[in-house]
């Protein structure tokens, strides 16, 4: 068993988030958590295009979901709940209807959304490293029973170096 | 008969907003509500925005006929952005024009919002009309296209993360200015040095191409988090107070250069020095003075006054006008759609359609 957090480099992230994107069984629920620029979107994006979502996957801030066809009649469902004031605005976004067919959800900021967690999910929190910016510090959390995820690559050579 | 009077009828977003518009282009009425509302929240928030749409959509739209000296029989249709937007906010829109044009039996005209911006300049200038080079840049969008004819478009940039003012919105944020944060950094960066802090320019660099796909594309997630990284260093040496003017003038000085840049390279590409800009960071007094600048005297820059550069009912009244002209009426079953595709955007070679 792998200790946490890790300690990845931008690219390792990237390579990560992918992976995740390839080979994750759906329907599956991400929440991402951090601050801003810990790079939430930045994995987002990796899982998002790892599953085939062609062209730009611009930042949900603004209309709060974006939807994407991706391989084997996924749908990829990218969702920024930054601006919810309460989780009773959630079923304007069609939230009681996710999971229920074959969709990869990303959600940044999902602490909004508070008891409309669903029960199986997993939980990634980002934090940027403060001494050194190009690093990531990633926690993974299993809550209840979703489906497995690829394991992170290979730690850096500066976590390695910690351990 | 040519259709002459348009009501337009704006939700997508925090502003509820109606625009009289009569053939060709002038205006007759123009009603903006901005939801102040969300100030308070540091941004829209959604279920708030549509009920305050639907409480004062009423409203607004009779005080436009006011205005106009005009009553709502008079009109030869009625448009209605139907997207992109946020869902909730653009149904409201959508349910109220659609029962508005049902009850007069006018015809019910379905706008895109962001080719409703390319048509604000016109209202105030009536040489604002194509061919120019439009850069769009607001809250949810940064689109750079070529448009050679009204209702024909090239997509030549977009952004690959974050939009523009989503930036401006996200380091006001950071440095605890309010929402939005155009105007906030603005404000600031008066008083500061833009070249104090160096920060990136993302996706601008020399030895680009056109043939490379970023040519024209922008990105400034990367940008928020040089700036958090500079704040988090900044505040650990106890110099962010002092540093806040400096740091809101150096990422302005960012954003902008990337903006104009992008678009001087598309104004080489299509030889055409006619540049439009739309959206609420085109109020930006800097993107305009550089712009205007980097045009220099061969070129025409065209931009809206603040009531008509921010969302607003009278561009979906002009651009309504022209969709009915074109003959195109939407159907009783109109809905809205928060990713509604540009209308006739095609991709230059190598790029794709968001």
């Amino acid at each position: 068993m792998r200790v946490f957090p890790l300690r990845l480099k931008e690219e390792e992230l990237v390579r990560w988030g992918q992976r995740i994107g390839r080979e994750v069984t759906c329907p599956v629920f991400l929440g991402l958590e951090g601050p801003l620029g810990a790079g939430k979107s930045v994995l987002a994006r990796a899982i998002a295009a790892g599953a085939g979502v062609e062209g730009p996957i611009p930042s949900p801030t603004f209309n709060l979901v974006f939807r994407y066809p991706a391989r084997d009649g996924i749908e990829v469902v990218h969702m920024d709940l930054f601006r919810l004031q309460d989780p009773s605005e959630l079923r304007d976004l069609g939230w009681d209807e996710l999971l229920e067919g074959p969709e990869l959800v990303l959600v940044e900021w999902p602490e909004r959304a508070g008891s409309l967690l669903p029960p199986d999910r997993w939980e990634i929190g980002l934090r940027r490293e403060e001494d050194d910016p190009l690093l990531r510090e990633v926690r993974q959390r299993r809550v209840g029973n979703p489906p497995p995820l690829p394991p992170p690559p290979q730690a850096s050579a500066a976590d390695r170096g910690r351990s | 008969m040519k259709p002459t009077l348009v009501l337009g009828i704006e939700t997508s977003c925090d502003e509820t907003s109606a625009g009289l518009v009569e053939a060709p282009g002038r205006l007759l009425g123009h009603t903006i509500h901005s939801q102040d509302v969300h100030a308070l929240y540091g941004g829209v928030v959604p279920e708030l925005a549509a009920r305050a749409h639907l409480s004062r959509l009423e409203a607004v739209v009779e005080e436009t006929f006011r205005q106009a000296g005009r009553r709502p029989e008079e009109v030869d249709g009625v448009a209605v952005t139907a997207g992109p937007g946020l869902i909730g906010a653009l149904l409201v829109g959508v349910c109220w024009a659609k029962a508005l044009a049902f009850a007069l039996r006018k015809p019910l005209v379905a706008v895109h919002h962001m080719e409703a911006h390319l048509f604000s300049p016109s209202l105030e200038d009536s040489g604002a009309v194509p061919p120019f080079v439009a850069l769009l840049v607001s809250g949810g969008h940064t689109l750079l296209l070529y448009a050679p004819r009204w209702g024909e478009y090239t997509l030549l940039g977009q952004t690959r993360d974050d939009a523009a003012g989503e930036a401006f919105d996200k380091v006001a944020r950071l440095l605890g200015l309010p929402y939005p944060g155009g105007p906030a950094i603005q404000t600031l960066a008066q008083e500061g040095d833009p070249a104090r802090h160096p920060l990136p320019r993302p996706m601008l660099r020399s030895n680009q191409t056109p043939d490379d796909p970023d040519y024209y594309d922008f990105s400034f997630s990367g940008l928020k988090t040089a700036v958090v990284t500079l704040t988090e260093s900044l505040e650990r040496q106890g110099r962010l107070e002092e540093e806040k003017r400096h740091l809101a003038a150096s990422f302005q000085a960012a954003v902008v250069e990337v903006l104009v840049e992008k678009t001087l390279r598309a104004v080489e590409q299509t030889g055409c020095r006619r540049v439009l800009l739309g959206g609420g960071v085109s109020a930006n007094r800097l993107l305009r003075a550089r712009m205007a600048r980097r045009l220099g005297p061969g070129g025409k820059l065209f931009f809206s006054t603040p009531r008509l550069a921010v969302d607003n009912g009278a561009m979906v009244a002009r651009a309504g006008l022209f969709r009915l002209e074109a003959g195109e009426v939407a159907s009783w079953s109109l809905s809205a759609d928060a990713n509604l595709p540009f209308p006739n955007l095609r991709p230059r070679q190598g790029t794709r359609v968001p």
